[in-house]
């Protein structure tokens, strides 16, 4: 017997490559995408200490979104037309944040702008099926333990630190 | 299971080997299903006038393409009939509004999923219910039309709990949450009509939802204290709603919508009523949760007062409907709080038992 099969293509958008990172990260000007969940201050603050310290990068701009919603087009656009090189998406510590973050940073990368997410072990999984859904296969995520949102300070600078490290391996 | 080459399944001639392997495949959840086969698909599709190839919008979280043909073979293998089909596309395309956030509502930890409610004269052509135990069991449209749904946003969207759909318990509701109004027995006009829809249209509403939660009050018999009672209720530390622009749905049943009704309240006032009353006490929320929403820029606490956190952003933003028998409850539904109810007007002619449904309009 024949029947019709239940699911479709999922890849069907046109893709495109993760926009080109700058050749040196130090001297670099650095923008932060803050979705205000518990600790995603902390991590990103101490993320960018962390490349100030290590490579000497600038801090550009510091922008927040919602949670669990998409980013509000002023802000994308403060993001797109500033002089940041490289955006930093956090925290993407669950379902429907990591969605919204990997949903943002397409739409940066579609916009010119070079992005990394950085989210929880927990949730690479989905954030990586959804940038290939939204058209940005290769989208930099950035892993970090799982779980961000009940760490005490201390705990997040050591998730800070390997994020830093894993950031820095994109510059050889 | 075989795919051939046209895009088919070749699958056993036994309807349980099919749920079987349907099952094994990933495609259902968990309940037989009935095989899509070719003619079962066609006569979901003709009992509405779109294309099988027109996509009524593309699925989160992985962007399936919704076709007509994918929602009806989807339909089929939930036991849906035909005549269901233009509430099951009028709920897809209502989830598809921006408004809804279903990105959000597919990903999320938190156990909400699309309830469906159904207003206007269908209600009565198919069958549903919005009486006695109009949440639970025994109503064939209700449980075929929820699942189909369900069905849908896993196969279509590429929901997958714990891959791509990441909610931490799940709840009951994902089955199937399907309910009718009950209208007739409702002091206030309608929800259609509240949202500019008339008596004579069908409608189909959707709204993230958390499952129901019963308000037992047998002993109010005033406004005031029943007030109290689903304020009480309605207003806790760990729902969405509190804070964060929630959409709380108050499903009430008749009898305590008599008992609002006879000392002069209407739908209207009763928004305001849950807007200035239904919050959580400042002093009893824990600090750390104080702090983040405190802190948050989508957060408005300039609403926060003596009373406490609201569980709304404004009066328009708590739902009041009347569902339900008789006996003394009513029903909180929390929801996702990172959405807003969306509904369509399904395209209808008239109820004719046992005849073919007709769809009105290709709307």
């Amino acid at each position: 017997m024949l029947v019709h099969a239940p699911t479709v293509d999922f890849v069907e958008v046109e893709s495109q490559p993760a926009r080109p990172l700058p050749k040196k990260l130090g001297g670099m000007l650095i923008g932060v995408l803050n979705n205000q969940k518990p600790n995603a201050q902390p991590l990103l603050e101490n993320v960018v200490a962390g490349l100030q310290r290590g490579f000497d990068v600038g801090k550009a701009q510091w922008n927040l979104k919602p949670p669990n919603l998409p980013t509000l087009e002023e802000e994308l656009r403060a993001l797109e037309k500033g002089p940041a090189q490289l955006i930093l998406v956090a925290s993407a510590d669950c379902g429907s944040c990591t969605s919204w973050c990997v949903h943002d940073a397409v739409v940066l990368e579609k916009r010119g702008k070079p992005v990394m997410v950085l989210a929880t072990e927990s949730f690479l999984k989905m954030a990586r099926a959804e940038a290939t859904a939204y058209g940005v296969p290769d989208l930099r995520i950035i892993p970090i333990p799982h779980p961000l949102g009940d760490a005490d300070l201390e705990r997040v600078k050591q998730y800070a630190e390997l994020a830093v490290k894993t950031i820095a391996g994109y510059f050889p | 299971m075989q795919k051939t080459a046209d895009g088919f399944l070749e699958v056993s001639s036994d309807p349980m080997e099919v749920s079987d392997a349907f099952y094994e495949a990933g495609y259902t959840d968990g309940l037989p299903i009935v095989p899509p086969t070719p003619a079962r698909v066609k006569a979901m599709i003709e009992s509405q006038l779109r294309p099988a190839g027109s996509v009524i919008g593309r699925l989160p979280p992985r962007l399936g393409s919704a076709s007509i043909e994918a929602v009806a073979i989807n339909s089929v293998m939930a036991g849906a009939r035909p005549e269901y089909f233009p509430v099951i596309i009028g709920a897809i395309e209502a989830m598809l509004d921006p408004v809804f956030n279903l990105l959000g509502v597919q990903a999320t930890t938190h156990p909400c999923t699309p309830l469906l409610v159904v207003s206007g004269p269908i209600r009565h052509a198919l069958k549903m219910n919005g009486g006695y135990n109009a949440m639970g069991e025994g109503n064939h449209a209700h449980a075929t039309i929820g699942r189909a749904i369900r069905l849908t946003l896993r196969n279509v969207g590429g929901a997958v709990p714990g891959s791509t759909d990441m909610v931490t318990h799940g709840t009951p509701a994902r089955a199937g949450f399907v309910f009718a109004e009950n209208s007739e027995e409702s002091p206030f006009p309608s929800f259609a009509e509240s949202q500019g829809f008339s008596k004579t249209d069908s409608v189909v509403s959707v709204f993230a939802s958390e499952g129901p939660h019963n308000i037992n009050d047998h002993s109010s018999n005033t406004a005031k204290s029943l007030l109290q009672m689903l304020c009480g209720t309605v207003a806790t530390s760990g729902s969405n709603d509190l804070g964060r622009g929630g959409k709380p749905l108050i499903v009430l049943g008749p009898e305590h919508a008599d008992i609002l009704a006879r000392e002069g309240y209407t739908r209207e006032s009763l928004q305001k009523y849950f807007f200035e009353n239904a919050r959580f006490p400042l002093e009893m929320l824990p600090e750390d949760m104080h702090e983040w929403l405190r802190k948050r820029s989508d957060v408005d606490s300039s609403l926060w007062n003596k009373k406490g956190i609201p569980v709304a952003n404004r009066p328009e933003d708590v739902f009041i409907m009347v569902v339900g028998g008789k006996g003394r409850h009513s029903v909180y539904i929390p929801s996702f709080g990172f959405t807003r109810p969306a509904w369509r007007k399904v395209p209808f002619l008239g109820s004719v038992e046992g005849k073919p449904f007709t769809p009105a309009c290709d709307c």
